[in-house]
């Protein structure tokens, strides 16, 4: 978008920075109260300075979790495989419907969107998954169920298709004898980066953020949890031993559960790789809009 | 035009929908007719009379025999509750393998952890997949006995009550039969002491201070209790002195093992056989009034309906005192010996419901082998070797056992860094057979065995409530209590007001159809009873 | 669709339909994988459905387990709850849907004319922030906010200007507001990026000719902007009407800490369903409630699609 007054520019920066602040602010507010120490977390709550500053939490984490590496490996390689793969069914259906005289093209795009109204629920899916597919506790457990291609980022893909690709640009080509894969590589694709670039940071953050994969199809295995799995499941039994201690007998129990800063802790060590690894994304983000622009 | 496309889209959307079901049918049938259906089969053919083969079935189950390969032996799946992940696992697998070769017991385990906060979802899937079948669960923490059988995820263990007598001799007989339904075993109980009574626990020093320290172990009512708090309160603001206020022993219940206090024996079922309604008793309004003069007293932790209202806050120096149960002090003691020395004072008397039996463990409706999965039940249940290692792991590696007989963790290690999970006895069919953990009390075990014989029991006890005819109105009240007793119960309501409110749309929601079922259930038990 | 019209007038209809087959036979095999893959992860176990109108025995398997009509329905209606809880997803997810989307074009306008390379990105990463925290934690900061106690609302703003504090988990009338703030918060950065995509692609030259124009900036984001941005917005609202009926448990459930002062706006159908559940590992009733969502967001979602064809055959989503 073309804006030449200055007026309106320091405006949206104004906005922006503020919103960027409602933002950051809680996140730091979770970064100070992992590094505070349990019982004044308990007594006076959550600070955003903390008033004693200790590394308990994390030090925790690292020495009771010495495979936290290995996970953050198999995340690492799920989420570039799995988006990978993603981006590239995506791609090729989202075009395939973009084509307005594609024979069946409203059946096709219905077909595509009843699969994001319904679903069979969890027992179906993990018979069909790991009685038919065999993909318990491999590697494909990870890859395979769910994320690997959805409605929503084909029907996007198909929109920006449709709307930010010129249609005499295609014609053209055509009078040129171009095939229709050497359109899909050679027009639509570089003109759609930014969105190609979207839908990749959407299934890579789905890949990145998902744990329900790893507690549904590994239960033997579990040397091949990703990180979210490895935190996740750490959550889900501070939750539950929380709810479960009333007795005297599970008292005990108590004193496993990691505190409130581990609990911090492990938000911070998932969220910050992301923060990280997103901007080199957006390079890529960006690039695709400069290459795009000047093609326009 | 528009019409015609819509039809076809739902008549594709079916014809794929129903190609998927034959495929599933297809699985089910098969893989799942192999084992899961048969047993569940021949559970029901036990109780219908098809007597020549059931005579067959109680035959080949009454002599499981060891194959004379222990590598034939067939391997049994027991799910392994994790509250992290506990690396020992191989090592604990072999030594335990290694043994039951050593008595040829015919049978090897192989364990299963389970996350302990994902076990909602992955023993659901787990109960559901027959290629890959787990074979032992207790419902402790995942459901109810009336749920499990319900679903029917279990089956029945009546083939094997002759051939495994000693075993279920080990219970008294309504322990057992709150792992029945309509008289059919299911599940083998947790052995336990099967009753509690609850006490008030004070930090010591504010005991000592309030010169009240050597009043420890007396019995006191909750008026005393009251008065006691206050004068805590007085002199150390900074605590909070009361954590969960929802506790049924305390307020003399017997909730029949339902959370929610839809119809309950008073005087936690002692002498009593009458269902009431607890919420509109006198006994419940004067305890919300308590409860609102002990909130307003500041006795109660901050934001309780927020904060997690258990044992932690009294660890993490929040509050000072707090309810615990328990079969005696002494045990009480051990269990909290990790924080604040304390006294305690005696609430309730020592008296047992069904819900003082914790958890019961059951063989799954997929496994392939229940001849197999019960002779590994009963090993962990009866024999020492094997509940140790299940418990405790190795000895040397996992735990070590100091001259008192006490089991300890190794040099070095906590129970944050351990590598078995030495904190779930009482998970186990019998946390008897191990050893008690990091503590002075000796008897711990011993004790605990003794306790059922001074205790008092419900007249309830045994008793399974089956909710079939009013699920609906359970699954109503159910969200109706959840949403007005937390309030009351943390006096941070207007009590007459709210009860008022709180009666009168349990009605609505159809409590009254709920107790009427239960009584009539409950009458037709004590019927059974006396026969 | 027009175009299908358009054929059929012509007496070569299926001469043509082969010869468009012949044409994008090879798109047609590229997307073969997609569609394999949507039939096994999609529409295989949809064939479970058939579990919302049967009792699930995890003995017998999903064919075997005997029907039992709509039974597994009749706990959604059996309380006063049945009609707060439409309630309260409907209208939750109307807001969120008008608010929402409106904030995020808002946002994706606002970064297209930041010029600043390093600007743009810093903004871009951190509003994506409170889309990588988990709802849970969600809950904690937003207790850390609002705890009668401790809370930094009632400690750090209210008492110091003298205000009576405010007991916020008990009093309902304040939840409305703060679930659509905390939806907001979450959900903008997420969303304004696919808007921010496809701003950014649109051709420049319209703007630049309007600009010579002497076109204003409000001018530039009414006339060019938006109507550009309309079939995109069309698509996504209509996805979302799908899941009108559906809500984020962890919205509802986590974050007023499943307060029971709070039910009469916290419940939604999936808290309902979940605190009714919880224990009874129910297949058939779980699934019951998830496919009554289903039909009811699809039935929404056909009425929309017919209108929007009735009315701009391009924007409508099939």
């Amino acid at each position: 978008m073309v804006c030449t007054k200055k007026g309106f520019r320091v405006f949206a920066n104004a906005v922006m920075v503020t919103l960027a602040m409602c933002c950051v602010l809680p996140f730091i507010l979770l970064i100070s109260s992992s590094v505070t120490d349990e019982a004044t977390l308990m007594k006076n709550g959550y600070a955003f300075i903390p008033e004693t500053v200790n590394f308990m939490a994390y030090q925790y984490l690292f020495q009771s979790f010495g495979g936290i590496l290995r996970a953050y490996g198999m995340t690492v390689f799920v989420t570039a495989i799995g988006a990978f793969l993603n981006v590239s069914m995506t791609m090729f259906m989202a075009y395939l419907l973009s084509k307005r005289d594609l024979p069946g093209r409203s059946f096709i795009s219905f077909f595509i969107f009843f699969t994001m109204l319904f679903s069979g629920g969890m027992v179906p899916s993990y018979i069909v998954w790991s009685q038919y597919m065999h993909v318990g506790d491999s590697v494909f457990a990870l890859i395979c169920p769910n994320l690997l291609l959805g409605g929503y980022n084909v029907i996007l893909m198909r929109t920006y298709f449709t709307t930010n690709v010129p249609q005499e640009i295609l014609e053209a080509a055509e009078m040129d004898s171009c095939s229709e894969i050497g359109k899909l590589f050679h027009i639509s694709i570089p003109l759609s980066k930014p969105m190609i670039s979207t839908v990749a940071l959407f299934s890579a953050l789905a890949y990145w953020n998902d744990w329900i994969n790893g507690i549904y199809y590994l239960t033997r295995r579990k040397d091949l949890y990703t990180i979210q799995n490895v935190l996740n499941s750490m959550m889900n039994n501070v939750q539950f031993l929380k709810e479960n201690t009333l007795d005297a007998a599970s008292a005990q129990i108590v004193n496993q559960i990691p505190t409130q800063g581990v609990r911090m802790a492990i938000a911070v060590i998932s969220v910050l790789p992301i923060l990280v690894i997103y901007p080199f994304f957006q390079k890529a983000f960006i690039k695709g809009i400069v290459i795009g622009g000047v093609k326009g | 035009m528009k019409k015609k496309w819509t039809a076809l889209f739902l008549t594709a959307a079916m014809v794929i929908s129903a190609a998927a079901c034959g495929k599933d049918s297809g699985s089910t049938g098969n893989a799942g007719n192999g084992a899961a259906a048969n047993t569940a089969a021949d559970s029901e053919k036990q109780e219908t009379d098809e007597g020549k083969e059931e005579a067959d079935k109680q035959e080949a189950a009454s002599g499981f025999v060891a194959a004379k390969d222990p590598a034939e032996w067939p391997v049994v799946s027991i799910m392994y509750p994790a509250p992290s992940e506990f690396p020992a696992e191989a090592s604990v697998e072999n030594a335990l393998n290694e043994y039951l070769v050593s008595i040829n017991a015919g049978v090897k385990a192989d364990i299963v952890q389970m996350s302990i906060g994902d076990l909602s979802t992955q023993l659901t899937l787990a109960l559901s997949d027959n290629t890959n079948p787990l074979d032992l669960f207790c419902w402790r923490f995942y459901s109810t006995l009336d749920g499990c059988v319900k679903n029917e995820q279990c089956i029945s263990l009546e083939p094997y009550l002759e051939e495994y007598a000693d075993m279920w001799e080990m219970f008294p007989e309504r322990v057992l039969m709150t792992q029945q339904i309509d008289g059919v075993q299911y599940a083998v109980p947790s052995v336990d002491s099967y009753a509690t009574y609850e006490v008030y626990m004070l930090r010591k020093e504010i005991a000592e201070e309030l010169g009240i320290a050597d009043r420890d172990g007396e019995e006191i009512t909750l008026e005393e209790m009251t008065q006691i708090m206050k004068d805590a309160k007085a002199i150390h603001p900074e605590y909070a002195y009361m954590i969960n206020t929802n506790d049924d022993p305390v307020q003399g219940l017997d909730s029949l093992g339902n959370s929610n206090w839809l119809g309950v024996l008073l005087n936690r079922g002692v002498g009593t056989t009458e269902i009431v309604n607890y919420y509109e008793t006198d006994e419940f309004r004067d305890f919300c009034y308590l409860m609102k003069e002990w909130n307003e007293a500041g006795l109660l932790c901050d934001d309780p309906l927020n904060n997690s209202m258990t044992i932690e806050q009294y660890n993490n120096d929040v509050a000072a005192g707090c309810y615990v149960g328990g079969y005696s002090a002494d045990y009480i003691k051990a269990l909290v010996s990790y924080t604040y020395d304390n006294v305690q004072f005696k609430l309730t008397d020592l008296v047992g419901t069904s819900a003082s039996v914790l958890g019961g463990w059951m063989i799954s409706s997929v496994c392939k082998n229940p001849d197999a999965a019960m002779k590994l039940l009963y090993l962990m249940t009866t024999d020492e070797n094997v509940a140790r290692y299940i418990i405790l792991g190795v000895e040397g590696e996992t735990y070590t056992v100091d001259e008192e007989g006490i089991a300890r963790y190794p040099e070095g290690v906590d129970s944050k860094t351990s590598t078995w999970n030495l904190t779930f006895p009482w998970y186990w069919p019998n946390q008897c057979l191990s050893l008690p953990l990091e503590t002075d009390f000796t008897a711990y075990y011993t004790d605990m065995l003794d306790a059922p014989n001074h205790a008092q029991f419900s007249s309830a006890m045994g008793f399974i409530f089956d909710s079939t005819n009013v699920y609906d109105q359970m699954a109503a009240c159910a969200t109706v209590v959840a949403e007005y007793r937390p309030a009351l119960l943390y006096g941070l309501v207007d009590v007459d007001e709210y009860l008022e409110k709180f009666n009168q749309e349990l009605k609505d929601a159809g409590i009254d159809e709920i107790i009427a079922e239960e009584q009539k259930q409950f009458d037709a038990f004590l019927e059974t009873l006396q026969e | 669709m027009q175009k299908a019209k358009r054929t059929r007038k012509n007496p070569g209809t299926k001469k043509q339909t082969a010869k468009k087959l012949r044409k994008y036979m090879p798109l047609y095999l590229l997307s073969l994988p997609g569609f394999i893959y949507l039939i096994i992860n999609n529409y295989l176990p949809m064939g479970g459905l058939i579990l919302a109108f049967k009792k699930y025995s995890f003995a017998k398997g999903i064919i075997e387990s005997p029907w039992n009509g709509i039974q597994n329905f009749t706990f959604l209606f059996g309380s006063k709850w049945a009609k707060i809880m439409f309630r309260n997803t409907i209208c939750y997810n109307l807001v969120f849907l008008v608010l929402g989307t409106s904030f995020a074009i808002f946002v994706a306008i606002l970064l297209s004319v930041i010029g600043h390379k390093l600007a743009k990105q810093t903004y871009q990463t951190l509003i994506l922030i409170p889309h990588l925290v988990s709802t849970v934690l969600i809950g904690y900061l937003v207790f850390a906010f609002l705890s009668e106690k401790n809370g930094f609302i009632n400690n750090g703003i209210l008492m110091p200007i003298g205000a009576k504090p405010v007991s916020w988990y008990t009093q309902a009338g304040y939840w409305p507001v703060i679930l659509v703030i905390v939806q907001l918060w979450r959900s903008f950065g997420f969303q304004s990026i696919v808007y921010f995509a496809t701003i950014i692609g649109f051709d420049k030259t319209y703007y630049e000719a309007a600009v010579m124009d002497g076109a204003s900036v409000g001018q530039q984001i009414f006339r060019i902007t938006l109507p550009l941005l309309k079939p995109t917005v069309i698509i996504l609202i209509i996805m979302a009407l799908g899941r009108m009926f559906a809500s984020d448990f962890g919205l509802f459930y986590q974050v007023p800490q499943n307060s029971g002062l709070l039910y009469s706006v916290t419940t939604t159908i999936d808290t309902f369903v979940y605190r009714t559940l919880m224990q009874d590992h129910d297949v058939g009733r779980s699934l019951a409630a998830g496919f009554l969502q289903s039909i009811l967001g699809f039935v929404v979602v056909m009425i929309t699609n017919a209108v929007v064809r009735k009315v701009d055959n391009e924007s409508a989503l099939f």
